[in-house]
């Protein structure tokens, strides 16, 4: 099965994409970040550096300035600036390169050298103060040839026209720096990896239960629809996700289970008819010499009648149950409809001895199909006539309730048999007793759906038949004046 | 009268034709839209029989067709679609009446006719009706048989005129519910037989030739001979 490859593979699978996405997302906010604090450090660092120079290079012109020229001075001010360089920020420790990392120099106003403190090569250097247009006061990256680090440089102007420069190399703190960078590296990377493991570990579980509920789904087939997903405690969304997908299982076994009791009635159904209406041909047909073959014929086209009176009438219940019966609505007054139902099925009530009375109010106006509540009444006075016994009185009470209808059906017979009550508005649920297909309530249900009302039937015991409709009316401000009214009258018969 | 029948199924067709042939209307038929439209422009129908469900196209479509081309005989709609929207459509559509599979030919009879008696000019001025020894003032609501007045409820009037009107020929039940009713319902009871035996006992009791006759598997006739 190609889940079970699927189960073994990391790479490609849904946890590993998430890992790597989220992975990325993470690295790259992790660099930016350690890349604002390096900048962040370098800044600083060189702010002190810088604010180290300025404050020497004004002690050392001061103390240029106030040294009486002569031979004391270039001791003077060369110890000062070695003094000075000696207090080179940074690594401490390290003094063993001290004369090449820092210089100090004096240039008269001509650009000749003054004095000199500093590395014994003093030529690239001076090459590079000449080259280079430092503004006093302001340090500066000065390149010297021949030397690997650059030098921060900064020049005071003397009174007497000539500059002093201090400058030191940039070595310690590039090492500084590099150092930075190296654990900056050591510890995003590992963070990544980290990040990585975990992200993909977790997903890799919660999918792990997806995984579940894919392999239930592809194990299910019409023979087997019993299997279900395990369902964890936590209440999480994938939790949500096994106990919807158990309910959907749930309705979708109970669906096929009812479609294979209405595939069997229905087959049931068709088959007892096109049996006697086989048989009743064949004898026509023996008897063909002798009888005669209108009796059987009727008898016969009575049979197709009752067939295709049973299709017509499971096929409208299965368009109103997918919600597939086309309303043409128009306003209809449902007592008059009620009315006229009585005046045609009276002979047949009346003929068992039944009585049938309407009570209740009048002008109830409803956007209703007219021929669809035709057939629901045709069901319902149908139910009356087969089922109770002779001499049972029929109550038909229809009700105003604001913006709806109560139409209530009850006759003190024996009522509902106990084993269909539950199931009374669906398809196929008859009495033990009954003659019919089981789709005549099934029907009713379905049309006072499909026009948004609601139906119901209510069982006490020591009383008959009682089902109660809902079904909405026309708003109206004005009760007794209906502009529609002049299509109030029923059928004249 | 010549009458166009479109059907594509072959004993469909067979039966159909048969049965009007034999009483009395000429049918020419055609299989597929096409020869439908062909015939329908070649000659002068009295009447047009069309199953929805051809091999080379809708029968509406090719109803539509025929209409803008001048076609003006009414037409009767054979269709295995039941529901109220087709029918609603076929009706729009140009057809004048609509017959849903399977039907009784004693229906599809009774509709032509009707169809046919629509077309033709009216007979205007009608107020009694005779068959044999009944009689019925269609504008009191009275009945006679043998000069005998009738009491009768104003359903079964209404009833009795229908199976007058159409004397001699078979009327199904359900045409019975169409036309004396108005409803488009098939009752599961017998409840248009209640009310023919109802009446058949007012009309034919105490007569030695009974009027009201009944055709078993298919409906009743009111005999005029």
């Amino acid at each position: 099965m190609s889940s079970e490859i699927n189960k073994n593979k990391t790479y490609g699978t849904a946890a590993w994409r998430i890992a790597a996405w989220a992975t990325f997302a993470f690295a790259i906010s992790m660099a930016a970040v350690c890349i604002y604090l390096y900048i962040l450090v370098l800044n600083s660092s060189q702010e002190r550096d810088d604010r180290w120079l300025t404050g020497e290079i004004e002690v050392l012109s001061e103390v240029a300035q106030k040294t009486p020229k002569g031979d004391l001075y270039h001791r003077i001010v060369g110890e000062v600036a070695e003094l000075a360089t000696t207090e080179v920020p940074h690594d401490p420790g390290d003094t063993k390169d001290l004369n090449n990392s820092v210089f100090f120099a004096q240039l008269s106003s001509s650009g000749d050298l003054e004095l000199w403190v500093g590395p014994v090569n003093r030529t690239p250097f001076l090459t590079a103060l000449h080259d280079t247009q430092l503004e006093p006061g302001q340090p500066r990256t000065l390149r010297v040839k021949s030397r690997y680090h650059h030098f921060r440089t900064v020049r005071q102007v003397l009174p007497n026209g000539g500059s002093v420069f201090l400058g030191f190399s940039e070595h310690t703190i590039h090492r500084f720096l590099s150092a930075l960078q190296l654990r900056f590296l050591v510890l995003w990377c590992s963070i990544v990896i980290c990040g990585f493991a975990v992200i993909f570990f977790i997903t890799r579980r919660m999918l792990m239960r997806v995984q579940q509920i894919t392999e239930t789904a592809a194990s299910i087939d019409q023979s087997n629809l019993s299997r279900r997903v395990p369902v964890r405690q936590r209440n999480d969304e994938i939790t949500r996700l096994a106990v919807t997908f158990n309910r959907m299982l749930d309705r979708i076994e109970s669906a096929v289970g009812q479609l294979h009791t209405i595939t069997g009635a229905l087959a049931h159904d068709i088959k007892s008819p096109l049996t006697s209406l086989r048989g009743k041909l064949e004898l026509a047909l023996l008897q063909n010499e002798y009888g005669n073959w209108s009796e059987q014929a009727g008898s016969a086209l009575e049979e197709v009648d009752r067939l295709t009176e049973f299709l017509n009438r499971y096929l409208d219940v299965s368009e109103a149950k997918a919600n597939a019966l086309s309303l043409h609505l128009e306003p209809v007054e449902f007592r008059s409809l009620v009315e006229t139902m009585m005046e045609l099925f009276f002979p047949s009530i009346n003929e068992k001895g039944m009585i049938v009375e309407l009570k209740g109010a009048r002008e109830l106006w409803m956007n209703a199909d007219r021929t669809m509540m035709q057939r629901m009444l045709t069901n319902l006075f149908d139910n009356e006539i087969k089922h109770p016994p002779p001499q049972t009185s029929i109550d038909l009470i229809l009700v105003r309730e604001q913006d709806e209808m109560r139409f209530e059906i009850c006759d003190n017979g024996p009522g509902f048999p106990e084993e269909i009550r539950e199931r009374l508005f669906q398809r196929f649920s008859k009495g033990p007793d009954s003659q019919g297909h089981g789709l005549g309530l099934a029907f009713v249900a379905a049309v006072v759906r499909a026009h948004g009302g609601e139906i119901h039937a209510k069982h006490s015991s020591g009383r008959g038949v009682h089902i109660v409709i809902h079904l909405p009316l026309i708003p109206s401000s004005n009760p007794n004046g209906y502009s529609y009214a002049e299509k109030s009258s029923p059928c004249a018969l | 009268m010549k009458i166009l029948l479109v059907e594509d199924e072959l004993g469909i067709q067979d039966f159909i034709c048969r049965s009007l042939m034999e009483i009395g209307y000429k049918v020419d038929v055609a299989s597929t839209a096409k020869e439908a439209e062909l015939r329908s422009l070649g000659e002068e129908y009295a009447a047009l029989v069309l199953d929805l469900g051809l091999p080379d196209g809708d029968g509406l479509d090719m109803l539509a067709r025929c209409r803008s081309q001048g076609f003006s005989a009414p037409v009767l709609i054979l269709s295995a679609r039941r529901s109220v929207d087709e029918r609603v459509i076929g009706l729009e559509q140009g057809g004048d009446d609509y017959l849903t599979k399977p039907f009784a030919m004693a229906e599809l009879i009774a509709r032509l006719r009707n169809l046919l008696r629509r077309s033709a000019p009216a007979t205007q001025g009608v107020t009694k009706l005779r068959v044999l020894d009944l009689e019925l003032d269609l504008v009191r609501r009275d009945a006679w048989r043998a000069g005998v007045q009738l009491q009768l409820t104003p359903q079964e009037f209404t009833l009795l005129e229908y199976l007058c009107r159409n004397a001699g020929r078979v009327v199904t039940r359900s045409m019975i519910l169409d036309q004396v009713w108005k409803m488009r319902i098939d009752p599961e009871t017998n409840v248009i037989d209640v009310h023919i035996y109802r009446l058949r006992t007012k009309i034919d009791q105490g007569f030695p030739h009974p009027l009201i006759r009944t055709i078993r598997g298919v409906g009743y006739v009111l005999r005029d001979k």
